[in-house]
C-alpha cells in the first residue's frame, strides 16, 4: 500500500463527511442526564438512585430501567417516541386563513402559543409513550435567524400534543408577530432561498435536530404572503420526523 | 487490543464517577467519533445522535474498561455498534438532506472529478468495506484494533481491507502497488 493511494482514499473520506455542528462535543457530555452515571460502588449507586428517582420519578418510570452492568448498576435511557410536525399558521384580519388541525382549544394539545390571530411557523410534537415527557431547549434556526422564545422545560403527558408557535404580536397592521418565520429573510416574495429551517429540542435529555427540508416554515422560502396575489400562507401539519 | 497498558489516572477518576475526568478523557475522539458514525450513517443529524448516545453509553459502561483496553478503540467499538442499533429503526428522519454536499470547491477542476470518482467508488463499497478503509486509514488504527472493533480477527480485518482496496483501485490515481 503506497502512501499515496493512503493519502487519496483519506482525503476522499474528508471530502465525503458533513462537518458536525459547531459544539458537538461540549452538547454530548451536557447531554449526559443526572441520572446516568457509572457506579461508583453500591452504596453510591443506591444514593445516586434515591435521588434520581425522588427527583425525576416519572421521568424514571418512563426511561425505566436500571440495567445491571459488570461494575454495577446504572440506569439505562431511550430516545422517547415523538413524531414532529410542522405548519404554517396564516390566520389575521387581512387574511383569515386555515388554522392547522389540531390547533389551540383541540384535545390533548399543550399550547405554547399566544393570540387569536397568527400569522407564524407552528411546530408540533407528539408524545407517543405511554408517560409523560419533558421537552427543553427549543429553538428553531433559520440561516442566520435564531428564534428561541419557549425558555421553558415544557412537560407533555402521555399521548399529548404539544404545539409551538408565536409567542407575541408584535403589530396588528400590517400584522407581525415574534414567530413569522417565512419573512424570516424579509418580506420579499424573490429571491427564494434555500435555507433549511433547523429545529432543535431535547426530550427528557436527548437532543435532537430535525430539518424542515420541504421549506414549510418558509412558506417555500420566501414570504409567500407578498407574491402576486397575496395567497394565504397557511400549510396544514406535515409529519417530517420521528423518533421510535 | 493491542495497548496492554494500565488504565490512567484520568479514567480511573472517571470509573469513579468524575465526570469531568470522563470529558477530558474521551473529549479527544468525539471528532473521530463523528467521522466514524458519519461513514456509517451517511447523514450529519444521525451521526450526531449516535455520538450522544455512545457517549452516554460509555460513560455508563465505563466500570467495564480493564486495564490493557485502549479507550480510543473501545468507544469507536460503542460507536460502531450504536450506529448499527441506530440503523435498525430506533431513529429515524423521515426526510433526509441530500447526500451531496457543496464543501471543498477549492479544489481545482480536475482533482474534484477525481475525488468524485473515488467518492463514488466509496459510496458504492458495502458498509463493512468503508469501515474497515475509514478506521485503517483515516483514524490510522491497527489492523488488530480494526478486527476488535469490527468483532472479527486481524486476519478478517485485513482480507476485507484487501478486497476494499481492490474494488476501489480503477477510481485511483495509477501507479499504485499491491496491498502488503
Amino acid at each position: 500500500m503506497s502512501q499515496d493511494m493512503k493519502t487519496q482514499i483519506r482525503r476522499a473520506f474528508e471530502q465525503d463527511i458533513e462537518p458536525a455542528r459547531p459544539g458537538l462535543a461540549e452538547e454530548v457530555f451536557a447531554a449526559i442526564p443526572i441520572g446516568i452515571a457509572v457506579a461508583p460502588g453500591f452504596l453510591g449507586w443506591l444514593h445516586q438512585v434515591i435521588a434520581y428517582v425522588v427527583k425525576h420519578w416519572l421521568t424514571a418510570s418512563l426511561i425505566g430501567a436500571g440495567a445491571v452492568a459488570a461494575g454495577g448498576y446504572v440506569l439505562a435511557t431511550r430516545t422517547p417516541d415523538v413524531a414532529l410536525y410542522v405548519a404554517y399558521a396564516d390566520h389575521q384580519p387581512q387574511r383569515p386563513g386555515a388554522l392547522p388541525n389540531p390547533w389551540q382549544g383541540s384535545p390533548n394539545v399543550i399550547f405554547e402559543g399566544a393570540g387569536s390571530n397568527f400569522d407564524a411557523g407552528a411546530i408540533r410534537l407528539d408524545n407517543r409513550t405511554d408517560g409523560q415527557i419533558t421537552v427543553d431547549q427549543i429553538a428553531v434556526d433559520i440561516g442566520p435567524r435564531h428564534y428561541a422564545l419557549w425558555g421553558k422545560a415544557i412537560k407533555v403527558p402521555a399521548h399529548g400534543i404539544l404545539i409551538l408557535t408565536q409567542t407575541r404580536i408584535l403589530q396588528v397592521n400590517p400584522f407581525q408577530t415574534d414567530f413569522d418565520t417565512s419573512e424570516s429573510k424579509g418580506q420579499t416574495c424573490t429571491p427564494v432561498s434555500p435555507d433549511v429551517p433547523v429545529i432543535h429540542l431535547s426530550v427528557n435529555g436527548h437532543r435532537l435536530s430535525f430539518e424542515d427540508t420541504h421549506l414549510v416554515l418558509t412558506t417555500g422560502g420566501h414570504d409567500l404572503g407578498n407574491c402576486p396575489g397575496k395567497p394565504s400562507e397557511s400549510h396544514p401539519w406535515e409529519a417530517f420526523g420521528r423518533t421510535g | 487490543m493491542t495497548e496492554a497498558q494500565p488504565l490512567s489516572d484520568l479514567i480511573r477518576r472517571a470509573q469513579d464517577g468524575d465526570r469531568d475526568a470522563f470529558q477530558e478523557a474521551v473529549t479527544p475522539y468525539i471528532q473521530l467519533a463523528y467521522n466514524l458514525a458519519f461513514t456509517i450513517m451517511r447523514h450529519r443529524q444521525d451521526a450526531e445522535d449516535a455520538v450522544q448516545e455512545s457517549v452516554l453509553k460509555a460513560w455508563t459502561k465505563l466500570s467495564q474498561l480493564r486495564d490493557g483496553t485502549a479507550l480510543k478503540p473501545w468507544f469507536l467499538q460503542i460507536v460502531v455498534n450504536e450506529c448499527r442499533i441506530s440503523r435498525r429503526g430506533r431513529w429515524r428522519s423521515v426526510i433526509k438532506l441530500p447526500e451531496l454536499h457543496t464543501a471543498h470547491a477549492r479544489d481545482s477542476e480536475d482533482h474534484v472529478v477525481q475525488a468524485t470518482d473515488l467518492r463514488r467508488a466509496l459510496s458504492e463499497l458495502s458498509e463493512a468495506e468503508r469501515l474497515v478503509l475509514f478506521l485503517h486509514f483515516d483514524l490510522d488504527l491497527e489492523l488488530e484494533q480494526v478486527g476488535d472493533i469490527l468483532g472479527i480477527s486481524a486476519a478478517g480485518a485485513k482480507s476485507r481491507l484487501y478486497r476494499a482496496v481492490r474494488r476501489l483501485r480503477p477510481a485511483l490515481l495509477d501507479g499504485e502497488e499491491p496491498l502488503s
